[in-house]
């Protein structure tokens, strides 16, 4: 079932969606962060492709041979990709000043990849009418340069369309994940990722006659997922399923997270209303979106965690966190207090983008699900 | 009935049997090369001190970095579970147990009953380890006795700031060009160890009663800088190094 998924992932990035894409004269546009509106680049007609690393942990020499060891693994590991000639095949890349380590990548990717067209978006850490008014006008010069350097007109018809598409996947993602809320889950949190992974890497309209037929065939397949422990994912990218995996062959089940790479990508939809024309509500959206760590208040995002922590019935979380990824760092003491005074323990490893669960991470899941195993007793 | 506990350490494989609540016997010996091998000799070995039959011995548990390489025994716990049943037995009132291995540091908070609470592991890092104090006595070509012995002579602070053990070697090395004394550099190395490790357990919530258990215990100089770099009392029980084991024993009887 999961079969169409794991193939375009096993394939990344030159994915045969990608590739068809190309051959039939298609633009392709590469994103770094869940800041910069897909919906933009996809009513202009290129197929968004979200930037990721090298699928598993790996040596960074031309990484770090570019940017300094305190960025992070993740920013050093999609330049690596890019020094290469794994995303040759773009014609735009798109980032955000969300984080000094996005930041700097995309510097460096301007700099040293050819890539036709870059643009980087501010954004603002706040929820005000100030910060709104500012990423509002971000998001406008990003239509207008796109509409320059493409000479098209990007009209309030085709963002329509495109949120509606947008939409569609999201409301799809989240049906996906009630069935992770049951006892016994028809999918591990392994598999969910790979869902999620092919979600960036292919035409969403495809993605989403995907996900129809696997939420079609899964409640009837008979697949059931149980563990030792309910747990829950936080923290910085991550995009192994590997990684997953390994906490779970020791017993857990993955059930929820708010990676970027999962709920925080797909949760919350864009709303359109009379008073609103589609650039407003999407920039409200992206701004107001489940927030990052890098977002001001914290509780905010702290209490998205602690309802997830409440609907999916977790048992314990495991914080990763990529090394010099600054803002969720900082954060962890204040997530890790807000979760013990809910009774919810914290398991938090320090990794490398990319890892799939050394020995050394996998004693300390198997000592947290003891911990936990003792707790339930 | 008889259990036994085997701790599968970086460097060394201590073996506990455990009988009527009694230590029965123990044994040490080098992991080397062939971890499982070596294994059954511990086990034999500890079987011999003990005086009982091979077949009185109902339970096995392994534990420590290769607790997954003994697959004779009937079931495996982590090393952070073990530390706590194993300082809880002889000690309840610890709440806190600080555990210096061969390779790796850890802390740990559990409850009256040996329960573990939450616990911090080094990441990555060789510095607050015992395998740091050797390179480091290596070093200052002495051994780590000497080394300890020395440590205590020292009259004054030298800097070590590296958290790396490969650069605090070349920073030794500097302390020596400089006619820095050795006692004042076995003391420093001896504080950089101490440091690393505090602020590694600080993570956890520090409670008294505190424990310092595994090899690294055994170095009264490591004892006396953890206790001044955490400001407490620490409680070092008897044979520091077969504690884990000992948890994994008493596990198996369980």
């Amino acid at each position: 079932m999961f079969d169409r998924f794991i193939e375009v992932n096993s394939t990344f990035p030159k994915t045969a969606h990608v590739l068809e894409h190309k051959r039939q004269g298609g633009l392709v546009f590469g994103w770094l962060c869940t800041y910069v509106p897909e919906e933009i680049m996809h009513a202009a007609g290129a197929l968004p492709v979200r930037i990721t690393g090298h699928n598993q942990e790996t040596e960074l020499e031309d990484g770090s041979a570019y940017l300094y060891v305190n960025n992070c693994s993740f920013s050093r590991s999609c330049l690596q990709m890019g020094l290469r000639g794994g995303y040759d095949f773009l014609d735009g890349v798109v980032g955000s000043s969300t984080c000094d380590g996005a930041r700097r990548l995309f510097d460096l990717w301007r700099n040293y990849i050819e890539t036709p067209f870059h643009h980087v978006l501010t954004i603002p850490r706040k929820s005000t009418p100030e910060a709104h008014a500012l990423y509002y006008q971000q998001v406008v010069q990003f239509k207008e340069r796109l509409e320059e350097f493409l000479g098209i007109q990007i009209t309030d018809e085709k963002l329509h369309q495109s949120i509606d598409v947008y939409n569609e996947s999201r409301t799809l993602l989240k049906n996906l994940y009630e069935l992770r809320k049951l006892d016994n889950p028809p999918i591990s949190g392994a598999e969910t990722m790979e869902v999620l992974n092919a979600s960036f890497r292919m035409p969403k309209e495809l993605f989403n006659e995907y996900l129809k037929d696997l939420l079609r065939d899964l409640p009837s397949s008979g697949h059931t997922h149980n563990g030792l422990a309910r747990l829950m994912v936080t923290g910085s990218v991550l995009t192994n399923p590997e990684f997953i995996k390994s906490i779970e062959n020791q017993g857990a089940l993955v059930v929820a997270d708010d990676l970027c790479t999962s709920t925080r990508y797909w949760s919350d939809p864009v709303e359109l209303n009379e008073d609103t024309t589609p650039l407003q509500a999407i920039s409200r959206r992206y701004l107001d979106n489940f927030p990052c760590a890098r977002m001001f208040p914290s509780d905010k995002r702290f209490n998205r965690i602690l309802s997830l922590v409440q609907d999916f019935k977790v048992d314990g979380v495991i914080s990763q966190i990529i090394r010099y990824c600054v803002a969720y760092a900082h954060d962890l003491p204040l997530l890790t207090e807000r979760l013990r005074a809910n009774g919810i323990p914290m398991l938090a490893l320090d990794v490398e983008y990319g890892t799939s669960g050394s020995g050394q991470i996998q004693t300390r899941v198997q000592a947290f699900l003891e911990m936990l195993g003792a707790r339930k007793r | 009935m008889s259990t036994a506990g085997i701790d599968m350490g970086a460097q060394s494989i201590k073996v506990v049997i455990l009988g009527d609540s009694k230590v029965l016997g123990r044994s040490l010996i080098p992991t080397g090369f062939e971890p499982l091998e070596a294994a059954h000799k511990a086990l034999d070995e500890a079987i011999k001190e003990a005086g009982i039959p091979r077949d009185d011995v109902k339970r096995i548990v392994a534990t420590g970095a290769g607790r997954k390489t003994v697959t004779f025994a009937d079931s495996s716990i982590t090393e952070v579970t073990a530390d706590a049943k194993g300082v809880n037995w002889s000690n309840s009132s610890v709440r806190t147990v600080i555990d210096i291995g061969a390779e790796e540091a850890r802390g740990i908070s559990c409850d009256a009953q040996g329960k573990v609470l939450d616990f911090a592991k080094n990441d990555k890092c060789a510095a607050g380890s015992g395998a740091f104090v050797e390179s480091m006595a290596r070093a200052l070509e002495i051994n780590v006795p000497e080394m300890i012995e020395l440590s205590f002579k020292s009259t004054q602070d030298a800097p070590i700031n590296a958290t790396c053990a490969v650069f605090a070697e070349s920073e030794v090395v500097s302390l020596i060009h400089s006619k820095i004394e050795k006692a004042d550099i076995a003391h420093a190395i001896h504080d950089a160890i101490a440091s690393r490790v505090s602020s590694m357990v600080r993570r956890i919530p520090i409670e008294n009663d505190i424990a310092l258990i595994g090899g690294v215990a055994n170095n009264a100089a490591i004892v006396d800088v953890m206790k001044k770099h955490l400001g407490v009392e620490l409680v070092v029980p008897e044979n520091p190094e077969f504690v884990s084991a000992l948890g994994a024993a008493l596990s198996a009887a369980a």
